[in-house]
């Protein structure tokens, strides 16, 4: 075999193989089922936040600590507590994705990603307040 | 009812749509007659040349136009536009219209098509002989690009009949020409596939394009129907959205129009690499292509750092990188460039092309496609933080896809092969649409991709070039070694940020780890390492071959001095991972990689090129490289989080010790707390225009104050407030400070009793004596209070009413400065209601990070930009002494 069969081949079966370890390192989008059974491994889960429930952060208790109820996919509930400052928007958030461990029933997220909705994708415009303006103008 | 709304400029808009139509069709003509000016008669070519040379100003005049116009309506707030009213707004101070222009996406793929048209026409001007293959390549790009912007609607029905005969009859023009039969079977098959693509799709018709002519009220469905546009002065009253707050700062007013423009420069090479394959020129095509290369290079890279840096000022991750998927995608075009810039070297000295060069210069271009549609499609949307969803994936997916199998069809030297690849292509794109499960076709179409390559070099592709007689201590060897070091490294970014394209083609639902460690930086530092050794030792190389004892003799300084280093600095500082060996060994090794890059190219520099300045665009770039990496790598690694968590509860323990987080810091307004070796207070607040800042003031251990940072909120209505770190910068180290949240002091209410106490400032406050007398003319009531600190009485407060008050005169604390009286007695619950206001109750919470010498890094990117420019100096000299020779 010549030299440029043999490069080309090895930067292929290189190639596999990061795939593969890639592959292996990474996890599953998964569910707070899943992560009960798993309490070992770091799991990421996509959810939702229970809006109904209150958003709690009190930086005069704990500065590293929120707590926070969310769903997952089965849309099954969860007590959540974020070892982090409260992310800014989290209550608008349509989606979260935590990554963390379950604990005792409670799933310790070590981070969390807000998915908001665009600000003027989904949104209206914002009539009230032009109208407003409009009566103050007139 | 038809309303005559008052103050519209519906002209503008007209004229706008005519600008993007005219910059399309001279686009597509342009394209055309450059086509015909390489492959039609040999007495027409140059008319053909002529009409795609003024096509191309044509469609540069309409670019130039869109741009005009666009600009008028955002300086003059068209809101009646929708791109305008999304993306500006009346306070937009001018400084931030530019950014504007490019924050949504008709805008940045406007950014794009102005750098292409610009590059186009400097390459017009001076590729002679080249000019009609490489201008067609350049203005079919730009085909696609502005068709992004034509927002044409296509409903179903009798138009998809119409496109069909179209597109038939463009079949039967093609059948008519003088191109090989492969060809036409080709473009035949492509045509006939689109057309049945078109008429199985055709259902709910399309949208080709978005324009940023779009009317906010009549061209939209989604704003178009309120009832506020039913007051004929609603341009009056209207304010735009405005800008994200994140983007208004300086770097995003440079950052955008400089990452475009290196993305821009990746199509140049490109082009000459596709003209190169067209008219079977497969050599000379490097000549002209090798400065741009280099211009690429130093214009992509200074558009991600620029990113980098923008990311270190005002996002509140800390750092300059993240290996976020956006940030990845800019990176992977860079990284093989960078291959292909250094295997382009070689080969040219050499006078022959080879397949790896081919690949890498076209694979930078195919990548930048990539990283678009990553970033654009909103595919990243659950992995990155700031994926911009937005959608036009489909006709990106298709411009991606039609450069590919136009590469791949050129490349594959023989015709049964082309028609191989073309059948594979079309199967991958109609699969995409049509079939849910994927994931054994993909695994097989994407090996009968892999098979087609491998074999089509092998069989046919002219092997003069290729790297197989190198000798392995000559340069061309390794610079060869390294493009491929280099490829992999940008394998293995692309498929750990490819995972949500993964899971849509195979069918899976992968993430990755979300540890950055893991994911990147475990393989990224080897490659590195590797990439550092080589760049050390590559200069000292000599073409065809190198006798090993003068290599030894002439890196001994070299490596003994960084031995020394390494030595020095691994007696002084211990990296401790907890008995992660692997993580302490390559880290040592990225030190030694990374000190040898800078001390070997510096002793180069000096010994062996003499300090002559202008042959040494390669070891001051090779220099700035190691010190980006050094930079990096002292920053990121021993970066320490200065403040910490003195919160009652420890979580490490209520998690099992499974989580640590203990990064924030309680700063209660008029304390001072400890700070790594400050000590911090914050006692004030002020505001200009529209931020809150916060003015954390730094002392040092003898109490002398050092220096104010001023973190700050930006206070945004329709977006959210968002707050931005400040650091301060030494030579040696940076220390950012960012406020994560905050609470002012404010009057409180509190429910008390005879004998309950309150936490006021530092000590107690207690209900000590309750008198109360009524009578008919009113209430006269003393109540006493007992401050204490630390169980030790301090001072006494007293409150009392006048008659017919029952609210009581407020009462001070000379000790703390806070203040109480009396609401209202609550009598249902036996209690009596007092308003506290402790002026020291406010707080912010803190994150504060120690970056030391994140200037090597800073200074590196200069470093190699410079050196970069030079070595863009020398070639050009270097090719126009070739020209006068030749």
């Amino acid at each position: 075999m010549n030299k440029s069969a043999i490069i080309g081949l090895s930067i292929i079966a290189i190639s596999v193989v990061l795939l593969l370890f890639v592959l292996q390192d990474a996890g599953t989008y998964s569910t707070f089922k899943e992560a009960e059974q798993n309490p070992d491994e770091v799991i990421t889960i996509i959810g939702q936040l229970n809006k109904e429930k209150p958003v709690v952060y009190d930086p005069v208790v704990n500065t590293d600590l929120t707590t926070m109820f969310v769903f997952d996919a089965n849309k099954e509930e969860r007590e959540v507590k974020l070892h982090a400052a409260k992310p800014r928007d989290v209550e608008k958030s349509e989606n979260v994705t935590l990554t963390g461990k379950m604990v005792n029933g409670v799933f310790h997220a070590e981070k969390i990603l807000v998915k908001c909705p665009s600000k003027y994708q989904n949104g209206k415009v914002d009539t009230s307040k032009m109208q407003e303006q409009s009566f103050g103008s007139k | 009812m038809t309303i005559n709304y008052v103050g519209e400029n519906l002209e503008l808009g007209k004229w706008g749509h005519i600008a993007v139509l005219i910059s399309f069709v001279f686009a597509a003509l342009s394209a055309v007659s450059y086509y015909f000016s390489v492959e039609g008669k040999e007495e027409e070519k140059e008319s053909w040349r002529k009409i795609g040379r003024y096509s191309f100003y044509t469609h540069a005049f309409g670019i130039a136009l869109i741009v005009g116009i666009l600009f008028y309506m955002l300086f003059n707030h068209h809101y009646e536009y929708l791109y305008v009213w999304k993306h500006s707004s009346n306070e937009m101070p001018l400084r931030y219209i530019l950014s504007c222009f490019w924050e949504g996406q008709e805008g940045s793929f406007l950014l794009w098509t102005i750098w292409h048209v610009v590059l186009g026409i400097v390459l017009l001007l001076t590729a002679k002989k080249w000019e009609a293959p490489v201008m067609a390549i350049i203005a079919a790009v730009q085909v696609f690009l502005v068709s992004m912007l034509l927002g044409i609607h296509i409903p179903s029905g009798p138009y998809i009949g119409w496109m069909v005969l179209v597109l038939g009859a463009f079949a039967l023009f093609i059948a008519w020409s003088k191109l090989s039969k492969i060809e036409k079977l080709a473009i035949g098959g492509a045509l006939a596939s689109i057309s049945i693509f078109l008429i199985l799709k055709d259902i709910k018709g399309f949208q080709i394009g978005s324009s940023p002519f779009t009317q906010l009220m009549r061209e939209n469905d989604k704003y178009g129907k309120e009832a506020f546009f039913l007051n004929p002065h609603y341009l009056h009253v209207l304010d735009g959205n405005g800008l994200n707050p994140l983007l208004q700062n300086y770097w995003m007013t440079i950052h955008p129009p400089m990452l475009f423009l290196g993305f821009a420069s990746t199509l140049i090479p490109f082009a000459f690499a596709i003209a190169g394959l067209w008219t079977k020129k497969l050599n000379e095509w490097m000549t002209p292509a090798l400065p741009w290369i280099f211009f690429g290079v130093a214009a992509l890279g200074t558009g991600i750092l620029m990113g980098g840096a923008w990311a270190y000022e005002s996002l509140t991750f800390g750092g300059f990188w993240a290996w976020d998927p956006v940030e990845n995608a800019s990176l992977f075009p860079w990284v093989t460039f960078v291959g292909a810039a250094h295997v382009m070297i070689v080969q040219r000295k050499k006078g022959k092309s080879s397949y790896v060069t081919f690949i890498l210069t076209i694979l930078s271009f195919i990548l930048v496609l990539y990283s678009t549609y990553l970033t654009r499609s909103g595919i990243l949307g659950d992995s990155s933080v700031h994926s911009f969803a937005d959608g036009l994936p489909g006709q990106l997916l298709i411009f991606l896809f039609f450069f590919f199998w136009l590469t791949g069809f050129l490349l594959m030297q023989n015709p049964l092969l082309k028609i191989l690849f073309t059948v594979v292509s079309l199967l991958f794109l109609v699969i995409q649409f049509y079939v849910t499960d994927l994931k054994e076709i993909s695994i097989g179409l994407v090996t009968a991709y892999i098979g087609l390559f491998v074999f089509s070099y092998f069989k046919y592709f002219p092997k003069e070039g290729s790297e197989e007689d190198e000798h392995h201590t000559s340069r061309e060897f390794w610079m060869f070694i390294a493009a491929i070091v280099l490829l992999i490294s940008c394998i293995h970014i692309i498929f750990t940020t490819s995972m949500p394209v993964f899971n849509k083609v195979f069918g899976t639902k992968k993430t990755p780890n979300t540890n950055i460690f893991d994911d990147y930086v475990r393989y990224q530092i080897l490659f590195a390492s590797i990439i550092c050794i080589m760049m050390s030792f590559g200069l000292y190389l000599k073409y065809k071959a190198t006798p090993v004892k003068k290599l030894i003799t002439d890196l001994s300084i070299s490596i003994l001095i960084t031995s020394i280093l390494c030595l020095v600095v691994g007696i002084g500082y211990q990296l401790d991972f907890e008995n992660d060996t692997f993580r302490l060994v390559s880290y040592w090794l990225f030190f030694f990689a990374a000190s040898f890059a800078i001390i070997a190219n510096v002793n180069y520099f000096i010994r062996i090129l003499k300090g002559k300045i202008m042959l040494a665009g390669a070891p001051i770039a090779h220099l700035g490289f190691g010190m980006i990496m050094l930079g990096a790598f002292i920053s990121t690694s021993q970066s320490n989080v200065l403040t910490e968590n003195v919160g009652q509860i420890d979580l490490e323990h209520e998690s099992d010790g499974k989580i640590k987080n203990n990064e924030n810091l309680f700063l209660p307004i008029n304390d001072t707390l400890p700070v790594g070796d400050y000590k911090v207070t914050y006692n004030n607040i002020h505001k200009e225009g529209h931020n809150i800042y916060f003015d954390v003031d730094y002392f040092n251990k003898k109490g002398e104050k050092e220096f104010t940072l001023s973190p700050f909120m930006q206070l945004n209505d329709k977006m959210g407030n968002v707050s931005e770190p400040a650091t301060k910068h030494f030579l040696h180290k940076d220390i950012y400070t960012h406020m994560q949240t905050f609470e002012l002091a404010q009057p409180k209410e509190v429910k008390l009793k005879n004998g309950d106490s309150l936490k006021v400032g530092k000590g107690h406050l207690i209900l000590d004596t309750v008198m109360v007398k009524a009578d008919q003319t009113g209430m006269l009531y003393r109540f006493e209070f007992n401050y204490q600190v630390n169980g030790k009485f301090v001072e006494k407060v007293i409150l009392e009413n006048e008659k017919n008050h029952i609210e009581s005169k407020m009462a001070t604390l000379k000790k703390t400065d806070a203040k109480v009286r009396l609401l209202r007695i609550a009598p249902e619950e036996d209690s009596l209601v007092f308003e506290v206001a402790d002026a020291n109750s406010g707080f912010m919470i803190l994150k504060a990070i120690e970056f030391p010498f994140i200037n090597i890094l800073w200074a590196g990117c200069i470093v190699m930009v410079i050196g970069t420019v030079i070595a863009i100096i020398h070639r050009n000299k270097q090719n126009k002494s070739l020209v006068n020779v030749g």
